[in-house]
């Protein structure tokens, strides 16, 4: 990926080390005294050989490297910390590679990924509406004029399979990248925007229009927030979603315009009833023809409107870019993004900061997120290991750091039961974060993705207990659910044995307690409280008295165990 | 269509009022026992106990659709194409009837008992989904900050005697009307999903729960929520595997939901107030695809319902209530749909309900800037008579101050 673009500023900025200088001298232009108090004593501190003097002239010589960072510790608990929040979480092994390549060479590691090696997902259009049903039976040498009811309505039934087998495959080509992490802030991002521009299978009912609309934010994702703003604007999947493909002159529907600003780029108290009415306007025509997006002037509204204070006869586009222009847009994305990363709501303080950042590189993500991921206070106690991981933070995370090799669709369930179904956010506000993951439910659901993690539930049981409507007990029970066996329940045992072996060697004992230790280590992004930790022990003594097992299956219980205690929620 | 500008003061002013006993003996400050209406303090003398089930309708039902103001000529100039005919609803009086899906099983219709509070709203209604969300949960202008009104509900009934089972979410997305770090809401989605499994007992999932961790701390919350889950899933699997509904329900969502909130009712766990979301009533577009249906699946469901837990013993003082966070434009949009509204009315229903209208008529001739009716009943009104009439608790701390009492809560008999 291109590292700045050509309005950035010159390629000499680039040279050492890369994201710190631009960073600064864009900071020059803009909220330089509020930058410096909220970047904390730390960072400043690094910088002292290098008088903010100087930094306010851009032309000035910045002959410093990566070792001017050194007041920066970044050892296992930073590196760690980055790995989670910019990531996925991380194995062991991980965290010490990027402890040797540092915090710079983490960073470019995050904003050059090793590879892309898995494969574009091409998404096909199954159908768009009644008319495609013949078409499609015509294939099968049913002629349009004589298909009857029934095999349209077969051939419906068929279509909305493939459709939603077709978003399946692309959620779990997602998962998997998540996985993999071989571009993970990308695909931290992604998850970022999926949430902020939400739209729902639910309601849009096509799923090569949601796939495409979440291949626009990721390949975007690291802005321009306008392109973003425009493509969603566009995205069919929005114009249904929100129902602005209906949004006409005669009457306008406030629907998008109201969540335009309310959600994607203003949020409350930044305009009024009358804006939304006046922007609807502006919105109209913006609609779908034959599956595509299109602008249909003789729907359009091209009287003069009120919005944010000005009146002129805008268009969707020049809505947009006057909503951007607004102070409090930047301000906005800021924390939602500071927020995102560090779990909290940022300062006033730091939000001002960030959003200077935002306003200063027109709304370009990577110099803010290289900012971010130099900023002492991300890496304050404030900050590490406080927040409660989301659905997938820990389902995604514990496969990581465990090295087991899980189904993908296994993943995807522990994402919906755990509240997170990708593509099916409840509202257009996408999903909550914190504490909000947390209810009775979720954390059932969480324990028992920990058996399936660590062996001890076969994934076949936990994809059928998730899937299990209200009072399906009867007939759940007959099916067999709990039986022992299973293709599925196998292969995760075996991998999970494969990756003890790994890990640990053929002769780990029962009673080794090191291993106690490891496991913590391994399994947890933060550190266990004296309490969890003897609540381990204490279970662990009674049980291993009675337990007839091999090495590794006891580990694998232990495992369980450890997936359980409140810190695993924690990262 | 005339739109006039009322003074709110006007409306505000039908809200000050009574609940004069209660308030009085709240304000006195003394050491006094509040005293509570003789229903109330007649159910804590060991009768069947109180029971909300409160269902939301999320994404603003359309409430002229719902109760219809069938024969006014506004309602149909503004709706050419979404107004009921005078032929198709039912007819609650010579002004409002009931939406063609209402009453609409057979024999639901005989239980006679479903009623709705008109207007229901409160002033400056802020017209963006979350944000009215917020203030409808919480019953406060600064939304999601402390509990949720039930919250306050439960806190002010038991002060801090818990039960895991007492508040109960029954779906994925727990509302926030249910938050209370002291009366912590179960949550659960089917009784297969909410077991644990692998032979996980209540041991490590709930480490540090005597106090080791920091009081308030996430690990503390979590420790928390995690010993509730041990505690309840097991009452719950027996609650919903063993009950016997005498009347099917409709194979929907609610069907399943309602279903099971009869089940935690007869089981007798001590449910106080079950709580179940019906989503999708953001009708902007095409609203005749949409709207209808939600309507159908909730009267289906909440007439198997009713009929199912009429007469049991345990279910006498059970109140539904169902509310959306607003109501919808009184004129349709260009998409054959209505865009975000202001006041709407409230369902009640259940053996504990006054059937009829309840609350101040509301009027179409006079809009506000936006094309809406105004709000005649503020909804602290609906939740302090709760609180007050059902709970028996002082409804001034649940509702952050008085509204008028309204009396669509049927007194337990003596």
């Amino acid at each position: 990926m291109e590292d700045f673009r050509a309005d950035w500023g010159s390629r000499a900025c680039r040279l050492v080390p890369g994201f710190v200088r631009p960073f600064l001298r864009k900071l020059a232009f803009a909220m330089m005294s509020s930058i410096v108090r909220s970047l904390g004593s730390v960072l400043i501190s690094s910088l002292a050989s290098f008088s903010f003097a100087q930094e306010s002239d851009p032309s000035g010589p910045a002959e410093f490297g990566p070792a001017e960072l050194g007041p920066l510790e970044f050892g296992a608990r930073e590196a760690e910390h980055l790995l989670n929040r910019a990531g996925f979480g991380a194995a062991p092994e991980e965290i010490a590679h990027a402890v040797e390549v540092g915090l710079e060479g983490s960073i470019e590691a995050l904003f050059s990924p090793d590879s892309q090696a898995l494969p574009r997902f091409v998404s096909e259009r199954v159908y768009i509406d009644g008319k495609d049903l013949k078409v499609h039976l015509a294939r099968e040498g049913i002629p349009p004029e004589e298909a009857t009811e029934g095999q349209l309505r077969r051939k419906w039934d068929e279509l909305t399979l493939i459709d939603r087998h077709q978003l399946s495959g692309y959620t779990r080509l997602w998962i998997d990248r998540m996985v993999r992490g071989e571009d993970p802030l990308r695909d931290r991002m992604a998850l970022f925007w999926h949430g902020h521009f939400a739209t729902s299978m639910k309601r849009v009912q096509n799923s090569h229009d949601l796939i495409r609309q979440q291949q626009m934010l990721r390949d975007g994702a690291f802005g321009p927030f306008e392109a973003l703003v425009l493509g969603v604007a566009k995205s069919p999947a929005m114009l249904e979603y929100l129902g602005n493909r209906a949004n006409r002159r005669e009457h306008p529907n406030e629907n998008f315009a109201r969540e335009l600003m309310e959600l994607f780029t203003l949020s409350p108290g930044n305009y009024t009833e009358l804006d939304v009415r006046e922007a609807a306007r502006a919105m109209t025509g913006y609609t779908i023809v034959e599956g595509e997006f299109a602008f249909l002037k003789e729907l359009h509204d091209s009287e003069t409107k009120q919005v944010l204070g000005v009146e002129d006869d805008l268009d969707g586009l020049e809505l947009i870019k006057l909503i951007l222009a607004q102070e409090a847009c930047p301000r906005f994305i800021a924390a939602e993004l500071l927020r995102w990363f560090e779990g909290v709501d940022a300062e006033v303080d730091r939000v001002e900061a960030y959003a200077a950042i935002l306003r200063a590189s027109a709304f370009d993500f990577e110099p803010f997120l290289r900012s971010l991921f130099v900023d002492p206070h991300f890496y304050s106690e404030a900050v590490v290991g406080q927040r409660v991981a989301g659905p997938f933070d820990y389902a995604v995370g514990s496969v990581r750091r465990f090295g087991v090799d899980l189904p993908a669709s296994a993943i995807e369930t522990a994402g919906r039961v755990m509240g997170m179904r990708l593509f099916y956010p409840e509202t257009v506000k996408g999903w909550e974060d914190g504490m909000e993951w947390m209810t009775t439910s979720t954390v059932v659901a969480r324990a028992n993705f920990a058996g399936v993690l660590s062996g001890q539930l076969p994934v076949i049981e936990f994809v059928r207990s998730a899937r299990a409507p209200l009072h399906a007990s009867g007939s759940m029970m007959s099916m067999g659910a709990g039986s022992s066996g299973g293709a599925d329940e196998d292969e995760v045992e075996s991998a999970l044995l494969e990756a003890w072996v790994c890990t640990y060697g053929e002769d780990l004992t029962p009673s080794d307690e090191v291993s106690t230790e490891e496991l913590l280590g391994r399994l947890l992004a933060v550190e266990p409280t004296p309490a969890e930790r003897a609540a381990l022990e204490a279970w662990s003594a009674a049980e291993r008295e009675s337990f007839s097992g091999s090495a590794q299956e006891w580990a694998g219980r232990l495992a369980h165990r450890v997936l359980l205690l409140p810190s695993a929620h924690l990262h | 269509m005339g739109v006039l500008h009322l003074d709110r003061r006007q409306f505000l002013a039908g809200s000050v009022g009574s609940f004069t006993s209660v308030a009085l003996a709240g304000c006195s400050g003394d050491a006094e026992p509040v005293r509570v209406p003789a229903a109330a303090a007649t159910e804590r003398g060991g009768g069947p106990g109180p029971c909300l089930v409160l269902i939301q309708l999320t994404g603003g039902n359309d409430g002229h659709n719902t109760l219809v103001p069938y024969t006014n000529p506004i309602y149909h100039d503004s709706r050419p194409r979404l107004a009921y005919a005078e032929s198709q609803v039912q007819p609650i009086n010579e002004r409002l009837a009931f939406s063609p899906q209402l009453l609409r099983l057979p024999g639901a219709a005989d239980l006679g008992n479903l009623g709705a509070i008109e207007g229901v709203g409160y002033p400056d209604i802020d017209r963006s989904h979350f944000r009215s969300t917020d203030i409808w949960q919480t019953a406060r202008r600064a939304g999601r900050t402390g509990p949720g009104w039930i919250g306050r509900l439960m806190e002010a009934r038991h002060g801090g005697r818990t039960l895991p089972e007492r508040v109960i979410h029954v779906g994925p997305d727990l509302p926030y009307s249910l938050k209370s770090d002291v009366h912590r809401p179960l949550a659960f989605c089917s009784e297969d999903q909410y077991q644990f499994h692998g032979g996980v007992e209540g041991d490590l999932i709930a480490a540090g729960r005597d106090g080791s961790h920091a009081p308030g701390s996430t690990r503390a919350l979590l420790a928390e929520l995690a010993a509730q889950a041990a505690a309840s899933t097991e009452s719950v699997r027996r609650a919903l595997e063993g009950y016997e509904p005498r009347v099917p329900y409709p194979p929907n969502e609610m069907g399943g939901q309602l279903r099971a909130c009869a089940a935690l009712i007869e089981a007798g766990v001590g449910a106080e107030v079950l709580s179940l979301e019906q989503k999708g009533y953001d009708t902007h577009v095409l609203q005749q695809d949409t709207h209808p249906r939600l309507l159908l699946e909730l009267d289906s469901a909440l007439s198997s319902f009713l009929r199912d837990i009429g007469g049991r013993p345990n279910a006498r003082r059970v109140l539904v209530v169902a509310f959306s966070e607003f109501g919808r434009r009184l004129a349709e949009n260009a998409s054959v749909g209505t865009d975000h509204g202001s006041p709407g009315p409230v369902l009640i229903a259940g053996p504990a309900a006054q059937p009829g209208l309840h609350g101040r008529e509301a009027v179409l001739e006079e809009l506000d800037e936006a094309g809406d009716p105004l709000f005649t009943t503020d909804f602290r009104a609906v939740y302090g008579t709760i609180a007050r009439d059902l709970f028996g608790v002082d409804p001034e701390g649940v509702v952050g101050g008085r509204y008028q009492g309204l009396e669509f809560i049927r007194p337990l008999p003596a």
